[in-house]
């Protein structure tokens, strides 16, 4: 449980990285035909970052328990 | 504490990023570019001598840099891991890597006392001697 709670962990904050690094350096993205406006990216970095947060707090609790 | 350095760790991974894209450009345009932006004046001291550096900067410097980057980014990413998990070698590395700036911030304050190196000072020594405070109680805490 702990494993996977690092791992998801990891996995989001390296999304947070990705998303903080289109933020500044304004990388343009691209879905198909619709472009992916930079707003978008504060978004991810909010909701990826919170995650991470969350799962190694629980591997936190995972650990003490 | 932890998200604090996870925070500078994330930082200087971008920063040094950054670096990488001046490979094979003009890092003097860059340079000018970004003191432009801040409104610094280019002729005042640091950004004089930061132009300078950046005019004299090969790729292979450039490389060097956002490798040091790099390295500095996943020490502080470590650092907040072991914080974060109550890891005794992450209140070491938190203890030696924040008191190692203490002399040199020692030195410019002698050399000329600032609020901004005043700040800095008491800043860090106090991370330092929270730091070495928990290593001497080697206690349960809270990251």
């Amino acid at each position: 449980m702990r494993s996977y709670l690092l791992i998801s962990g990891l996995l989001f904050a390296a999304v947070t990285l990705l998303h903080l690094l289109r933020l500044v350096y304004g990388w343009p993205a691209q879905i198909g035909a619709w472009t992916v406006p930079l707003w978008v990216s504060w978004l991810g970095l909010i909701v990826a970052g919170s995650l991470c947060v969350w799962a190694f707090a629980l591997a936190r609790g995972v650990r003490s328990a | 504490m932890a998200v604090f350095e996870a925070l500078k760790g994330a930082i200087v991974f971008v920063a040094g990023f950054g670096l990488t894209r001046l490979v094979h450009r003009d890092v003097a345009h860059a340079a000018h570019a970004l003191i432009d932006r801040l409104h610094l004046d280019a002729a005042r001291k640091f950004p004089h001598i930061f132009l300078q550096l950046a005019a004299n900067l090969s790729d292979a410097q450039l490389w060097g840099l956002a490798v040091l980057a790099l390295a500095y980014a996943l020490l502080r990413f470590a650092e907040a891991y072991g914080l974060w998990f109550q890891r005794r070698w992450g209140e070491w590395v938190a203890a030696v890597s924040g008191g190692i700036y203490v002399p040199v911030e020692l030195y410019e304050l002698a050399r000329g006392v600032t609020w901004i190196k005043l700040a800095a000072l008491l800043l860090n020594a106090a991370v330092v001697a929270y730091m070495c405070y928990m290593l001497w109680r080697g206690a349960p805490r809270s990251g």
